[in-house]
């Protein structure tokens, strides 16, 4: 071998080792809001920890380990965002998606997969999820290969993802997931940062549990204790409220301290007790929300608090205390 | 010749009495409603029991139970639940004290073990699509369509009598707007199936007339109040299938045509309000919050 021929291999090994493709500057990333006061990408990804990288798309967020032995990818979100984070990944490791692992059923999350499979990845979920998608099928979504009822994990090398299912949450399905050995939680669409007193974005509680939430979020919080958790990652940059004028803003929120879901605990304790105690009281169904709404139940407690959106809220919860759904 | 004469009058059913206990309204011979406040239960008396449907609950159980007691001597064999939903299901203990068997949809079973309540009695017997319930000549039948209003909403056929009931989603005098327009029980990803499931059973087994499960003060046309009839033509289940249909392709349409706020909610002036205009309870309001529900299912699937 010359010396000539030696630099060609150690070159060829050098663009071997390279990322195959290179990951868009940030500069050229296009802006999510143009034309407003908010500067946040169409797409970005964080890493959070060694292996561990946050990827969000628009205000959707998913995370993804790397390791050398292959990839593990949460939700893939979309087409869109699953092509996209397919670069991203690739500008970091060329070790393929080898796992997909849902963290519920809802088609903006788990959309997009094909991309994932096409290179061989297997599709992890709850097993409601599996239902769901059998039920009420969608093209973009890749249903799942594996499935599991209440722990799966998903280990690669050193890493690995711990799916727990705990009961109907958000979904009747969704995964409460931790990333290891970064210890750190992935909880979609229940508790995002950065605060667990933000009224809802849908007072409605459309897709919510709402007969099962406090035993859901007593289940994670004992979770959150046994193994030391202090970070979560949220599924969304969201909405949140600024703190001096109350008024709606965006924040990034890619992690908060896992208290907030103790926050968000006490949050669903106290929302599901007030029309009880309203009906207790001898307060006629149809009037509970009115009563709370006048009193200012809880209005200087919740983020973002909305007395239209508490009436929707003490309803939906009204109809809870009646009919236990 | 006695024999004879007491198997005919056996063959006959059960006689009616002249007087029924006012709470109660005579539907079709030997099938009732019994009626509690804003509720209506369903049951069957027969020369071999009764078969109860929801039990709504525990006092309005007892008067039930009372009521029965009015009508006939038989007892009370079977208590059928038409969903899972406290505010029907609670109360039959008072019944089961006295040896009836519970019956449910199986994922009605699965929810009770979920969220148990004191209050209601689990099902000793779940099915999962269909199922007769009889009694001496009464026969119910069930029949389980998948999600609509709850997971395991029921729907009851009387035959040869040709009524049906369904609970909470199918309601006289005429189809209407959902009284909770946050629609908390509504299942999208399955109504259009539900419905035309139940209306294929309407035709092939020609149902004729629908049952109330809620008796509501309604307009009496001449500017005072009365209570909601008990039954109505079957058309109205049809006519309520059409107000379901036109909620998907008003949000279809919107998605499509990018009036959909980043709020998920249709923008109304968008709207052709014309299809949903002649339903009872209209209201732009309501259809709006409505509309945003499905906007969810179209996002979500869920």
């Amino acid at each position: 071998m010359t010396m000539k021929t030696q630099a060609l291999v150690l070159l060829a090994g050098l663009l071997l080792s390279l990322p195959v493709t290179a990951r868009t500057p940030a500069d050229e990333v296009p802006l999510l809001m143009p034309g407003t006061r908010f500067p946040f990408k169409l797409w970005e990804t964080e890493q959070l920890a060694a292996g561990l990288y946050a990827f969000r798309h628009s205000f959707y967020r998913t995370i993804f380990l790397v390791t050398d032995d292959g990839v593990i990818v949460a939700d893939p979100l979309n087409d869109e965002a699953a092509a996209v984070m397919r670069k991203e990944i690739s500008a970091i490791t060329d070790q393929p998606v080898k796992y997909v692992a849902y963290s519920h059923s809802h088609w903006d999350h788990a959309s997009g997969g094909q991309i994932f499979k096409a290179e061989g990845a297997q599709v992890v979920a709850q097993a409601g999820c599996a239902a769901n998608m059998r039920e009420n099928p969608h093209p973009n979504v890749v249903p799942p290969d594996v499935t599991f009822d209440d722990y799966h994990q998903i280990s690669l090398g050193d890493h690995s993802l711990e799916m727990f299912y705990f009961g109907p949450s958000h979904d009747n399905c969704l995964a409460v997931i931790v990333a290891n050995p970064a210890n750190m939680l992935f909880l979609v669409d229940v508790s995002n940062p950065p605060d667990g007193w933000a009224m809802f974005y849908n007072p409605a509680l459309s897709e919510e549990r709402p007969w099962h939430m406090v035993k859901f979020l007593t289940r994670v919080t004992e979770l959150i204790d046994e193994r030391g958790i202090e970070t979560i990652i949220g599924g969304h940059m969201g909405g949140s409220f600024d703190p001096v004028t109350n008024r709606p803003t965006i924040v990034k929120a890619t992690s908060a301290p896992a208290t907030i879901v103790r926050d968000r605990l006490a949050f669903w304790t106290a929302i599901i007790e007030l029309p009880r105690a309203e009906l207790a009281a001898g307060t006629p169904p149809e009037e509970v929300p009115d009563r709370i709404v006048e009193k200012g139940l809880l209005a200087d407690r919740i983020s973002g608090y909305d007395p239209k959106k508490m009436h929707i809220l003490m309803r939906r919860l009204t109809s809870l205390a009646i009919t236990g759904e | 010749m006695i024999a004879a004469i007491l198997a005919l009058l056996a063959a006959c059913g059960p006689t009616a009495p002249e007087q029924l206990p006012e709470n109660t309204e005579r539907v079709a011979d030997d099938v009732y409603l019994f009626r509690h406040g804003e509720h209506r239960s369903l049951f069957l008396v027969s020369n071999d029991g009764v078969i109860v449907t929801d039990p709504l609950n525990a006092a309005a159980a007892r008067e039930y139970r009372r009521a029965i007691a009015a009508i006939t001597d038989q007892p009370v064999k079977f208590v059928v639940y038409s969903h899972y939903h406290w505010d029907r299901v609670s109360g039959a203990e008072v019944f089961t004290a006295d040896g009836a068997q519970v019956i449910a949809q199986a994922r009605c079973g699965a929810r009770f073990r979920d969220n148990p309540n004191p209050a209601v009695v689990t099902p000793d017997t779940t099915f999962d699509d269909r199922y007769d319930v009889t009694v001496g000549e009464q026969t119910l039948e069930l029949h389980y369509f998948g999600p609509a209003h709850g997971d395991c909403l029921t729907v009851f056929l009387v035959q040869p009598a040709g009524l049906m009931q369904i609970v909470d989603l199918v309601e006289p005098p005429h189809a209407a707007f959902p009284p909770d327009p946050n629609v908390p029980y509504v299942k999208p990803h399955n109504l259009r199936q539900f419905f035309a499931a139940v209306e294929t059973l309407v035709d092939d087994r020609r149902v004729s007339q629908v049952l109330a499960s809620h008796a509501r003060l309604i307009d009496d046309g001449s500017g005072g109040q009365q209570v909601s009839p008990p039954t109505a033509p079957a058309a109205i289940i049809a006519d309520q299938a059409r107000f379901w249909q036109a909620i998907y392709a008003t949000v279809e349409s919107a998605k499509r045509e990018g009036h959909v706020g980043i709020d998920s909610f249709v923008r109304m002036r968008k709207v052709d309000l014309t299809p949903f205009e002649s339903f009872d309870g209209y209201s732009k309001d309501d259809l709006r919050i409505i509309m945003r529900r499905f906007v969810g299912f179209y996002d979500m699937g869920r």
